[in-house]
């Protein structure tokens, strides 16, 4: 028989909660309000502080020539710097890392005379023949570089000339060349830092941010560079930048991310369409908004298929995609209806193809079937007894799937049946490689034109991601000249026939260009957007408690 | 017992190459090219097939299989595709905070999950035994993410005491634990409960009863023993698993185990540490079923082993 009873195990228990709570209780922040604050609260920006960024997807290594993650080279950047920049209002690609540079007449010699008196983190000066080995070795088959490998293709031959002249020679004129260099693919590299090994974990650079450490499937957290005085000239930040350290706080789940925003342990993090409005109005936060830096959402069509070989078929699709009811539902309004290949944001963007582009006219989708021989069954289109059936390739979750539920409504409204197959991302990759796809969903972060190379020219069939199948000699004209042409008026005539002759020949259905939102604690002042490059650090200071 | 141990390990080597087949097996069935998922899509068919060749993935498969046991066997698990760097690194970076993790939610689960049984046996047919079990019907139920969401709600957003992301300090341990604790202890308490009122019937605790022993003692010194051989079976499940990775509680708050390392090695077909992981998943089961043999020992002197 029980005498003392379950009184005093309970009250124990009841204890060691109330303990487990006073213990959390200190030392930790309330929402939204200042955390590692700077010192120095007397006018103007507090220098010290700590500014944690949530970031989504980890890096794979933090050595930018091995990796094709768009957030390696953003940090990478951070960490190296660059030869070149863009202007955020002239949008010219003027010097960084240079003080000059020009371009011979023929296009095929770029030489740059350095900027002096730049270091590396691990105090070598960075001279020419650093850059000599950084393009050398990104071209050196034994790296296999990724994305550095690519954008240095047409790079035949680099040359030291002295310290601080560096000449590099083309194979053919190469339009996009400038933009590479403002990459964060093509960071100078120390060749001593190199050497030393696992450089993909403790990279070194001539930025305005070090390496401080990673901590695996954790964080990565970058320290300033006291020695950092050559930002460019449209930062206010000249000297070393003000907080003490950029930590990026690795968590993938967003749910997770916008709690930690909320309670304080992040200031910074891209924030999903459900909550823009939320913190927009929140007086404790800044929303910032870029227009995605790359296509958007396209439709492709594989042109091996005898059905989408017939350009009414093609175009009918087109003319069945109710763009704005897709923006409205998956993107809650951020967004606008593409018409053609290119986004706004990009170099040669025709604002005409607004006028030429597909509009929602399923009347006018019907008639189009009903020319290529198409008569409708019961529900669906049928040739030869067979009904207009149709796969389409989407990835297994967020506004990808939601659309392509959406593709499948409408085309079904017209009388095509479609069949939705969603893949991750590598089997997606694996089936479009192998033509398994009748149509796939696609969006790709770019910042040139030229990418239409990679995905329009008849080259890149089996060999690269040109899924289409397209074989168009009209086209691959008109992509060579793009990529060849350096006068700037002429190539961004090029592009405007080659957005005419993509919507004629309808080898895509252009859906949407995405705005991406980013939410930034009041606490971090001095955040901004480049409207090419994205989110700007130099300028950043933190709010002294 | 050390002959013994020697044995049991001996024998658990037939069971990691059967293991190693199976995953390398699986590992290279999955559709999707390694190769053209790290070097990205727009890579030239040159580029694919050089790397390829370099990774030994043009080899003949039997020829993949046999160096990549060698390799193990020596110790070394091969490059991470993705990364570049030995998988032992990467799994030694993520190892700590996954055993961390194993034992601190385990830790929570095997006193709550044990007490909570013992209760609800002891006050069998009572409110208070149809209230822990309804707490552990609903810890067993509801989703580990949803628990975890509302914990991080309440602690880490509203009330703001317990970080909801990260590892870093002890307290970014406390959230984690507690949801992993959760879904733990409801078994536990399950099987602790129906285990003790087999062992309530019997008759040497009638015995102990009728000697006149306190309550407690015959629960917790002579009842607790045998109810707890089944319990510290699951208990050993549980902890195999856990040292897995816990892939939705690691999504959930950021938390730098082997889980998300897995998901990521899937996702990147990265088959050296897909077959690296799995070995060690291999391993950690066949340890944990061993020390829980012994920990049988422990409990039933009469389970002798030679």
């Amino acid at each position: 028989m029980m005498k003392r009873g379950w009184g005093p195990t309970v009250s124990l228990l009841l204890v060691l909660i109330m303990l487990l709570s006073a213990c959390s209780g200190g030392g930790s922040t309330s929402g939204g309000a200042a955390k590692d604050g700077g010192d120095a609260p007397s006018g103007g920006a507090a220098k010290g502080g700590t500014i944690n960024y949530g970031l989504s997807d980890e890096p794979d290594t933090l050595d930018p020539q091995k990796s094709g993650l768009a957030v390696v080279a953003s940090l990478s950047w951070l960490i190296g710097g660059s030869m070149l920049v863009q202007d955020p209002q002239s949008k010219a690609y003027i010097c960084y890392l240079c003080d000059t540079y020009e371009v011979s007449g023929d296009g095929l010699v770029w030489t740059f005379k350095l900027k002096q008196g730049v270091k590396f983190h691990n105090g070598n000066p960075l001279k020419a023949a650093d850059w000599k080995y950084t393009f050398e070795r990104a071209k050196d088959p034994a790296t296999q570089a990724k994305n550095a490998g690519a954008l240095l293709k047409e790079a035949k031959s680099v040359e030291a000339v002295g310290d601080y002249e560096l000449k590099v020679t083309l194979s053919n004129p190469f339009a996009p060349f400038a933009d590479a260099l403002t990459t964060g693919f093509l960071v100078p590299l120390s060749k001593a830092a190199v050497d030393k090994g696992d450089y993909g974990r403790n990279p070194v650079g001539a930025g305005p941010f070090m390496f401080a450490h990673w901590r695996s499937g954790e964080r990565i957290a970058l320290k300033r560079n006291p020695d950092f005085n050559w930002a460019s000239a449209f930062y206010r930040q000249k000297g070393p930048l003000l907080p003490d350290e950029l930590v990026y706080k690795i968590i993938p789940e967003e749910a997770t991310r916008i709690a930690a925003l909320e309670s304080g342990d992040v200031d910074i993090t891209n924030v999903n369409y459900q909550n823009v409005q939320r913190f927009n109005s929140d007086s404790n936060f800044e929303t910032l908004s870029i227009k995605r830096q790359g296509l958007g959402l396209f439709v492709i069509f594989n042109l091996e298929r005898p059905i989408l070989q017939d350009l009414k078929v093609r175009q009918a699709i087109n003319a069945a995609i109710n763009r704005e009811a897709i923006i409205k539902a998956v993107l809650q309004g951020y967004g606008k209806p593409a018409f053609g290949p290119l986004p706004e944001v990009f170099f040669g963007y025709d604002p005409g193809v607004e006028a030429k582009g597909p509009r929602h006219e399923p009347q006018k989708a019907t008639k189009l079937l009903e020319e290529a021989g198409y008569t409708k069954g019961a529900e669906y289109y049928e040739k030869n007894g067979q009904p207009l059936t149709l796969n389409l390739f989407t990835m297994t979750s967020g506004t990808w799937k939601a659309s392509a539920e959406l593709i499948q409504a409408q085309l079904k409204e017209i009388g095509v049946k479609v069949d939705v197959q969603p893949y991750e991302w590598a089997t997606l990759t694996a089936g479009l490689t192998n033509g398994k796809h009748d149509m796939s969903l696609m969006g790709y972060t770019y910042a040139d034109p030229d990418v239409v190379y990679l995905f329009l020219h008849s080259s890149q069939i089996g060999n690269g991601i040109n899924w289409s199948k397209v074989k168009d000699a009209d086209l691959d004209r008109l992509i060579d000249a793009g990529r060849t042409t350096v006068d700037p008026a002429k190539r961004a005539d090029v592009y405007k026939q080659l957005q005419a002759l993509m919507i004629d020949k309808a080898y895509w259905a252009p859906i949407y260009n995405e705005e991406q939102f980013f939410a930034v604690n009041k606490r971090v002042q001095g955040i901004w957007m480049h409207p090419t490059k994205g989110m700007q650090f130099i300028d950043a200071s933190v709010k002294a408690k | 017992m050390f002959v013994y141990v020697i044995k049991r390990l001996m024998a658990a080597v037939p069971t990691l190459l059967g293991v190693s087949l199976v995953i390398f097996s699986m590992v290279h069935l999955t559709p999707g090219d390694p190769v053209q998922v790290m070097l990205d899509v727009h890579a030239s068919a040159d580029q694919v097939a050089r790397l390829r060749h370099e990774m030994g993935l043009d080899r003949p498969l039997p020829e993949q299989y046999a160096r990549f046991v060698w390799g193990a066997v020596r110790g070394d698990l091969g490059v991470s595709l993705k990364s570049g760097r030995p998988v032992g690194a990467e799994m030694a970076d993520r190892l700590p905070a996954t055993l961390l993790l194993t034992f601190a939610g385990m830790g929570i689960a095997i006193p709550f999950g044990v007490l909570l049984g013992v209760i609800a046996a002891a006050k069998r047919d009572t409110w208070i035994d149809s209230l822990t079990m309804v707490v552990a019907i609903l810890g067993v139920s509801v989703p580990s993410f949803w628990i975890g969401i509302v914990l991080m709600y309440v602690f880490g957003v509203r009330l703001n005491v317990l970080p909801v992301a990260g590892a870093s300090s002890w307290k970014h341990l406390i959230l984690p634990a507690i949801t992993l604790g959760a879904l733990a202890s409801s078994v536990l308490a399950r099987m602790t409960r129906s285990g003790m009122l087999e062992v309530l019937s019997s008759d040497y605790v009638r015995t102990a009863r009728a000697k006149g022993l306190a309550g407690k003692v015959v629960l917790f010194k002579h009842a607790l023993k045998n109810t707890m051989i089944p319990v510290v079976t699951i208990i050993g499940v549980q902890i195999g698993s856990l040292l897995g990775g816990t892939f939705i509680i690691e999504q959930l708050y950021a938390w730098p185990g082997v889980g998300r390392l897995a998901v990521g090695a899937i996702q990147a077909r990265d088959y050296p540490m897909m077959q690296g992981i799995g070995l060690y998943v291999a391993s950690a089961y066949v340890l944990v079923n061993l020390v829980v043999d012994m920990v049988y020992g422990l409990l039933d002197p009469r389970i002798r082993y030679s």
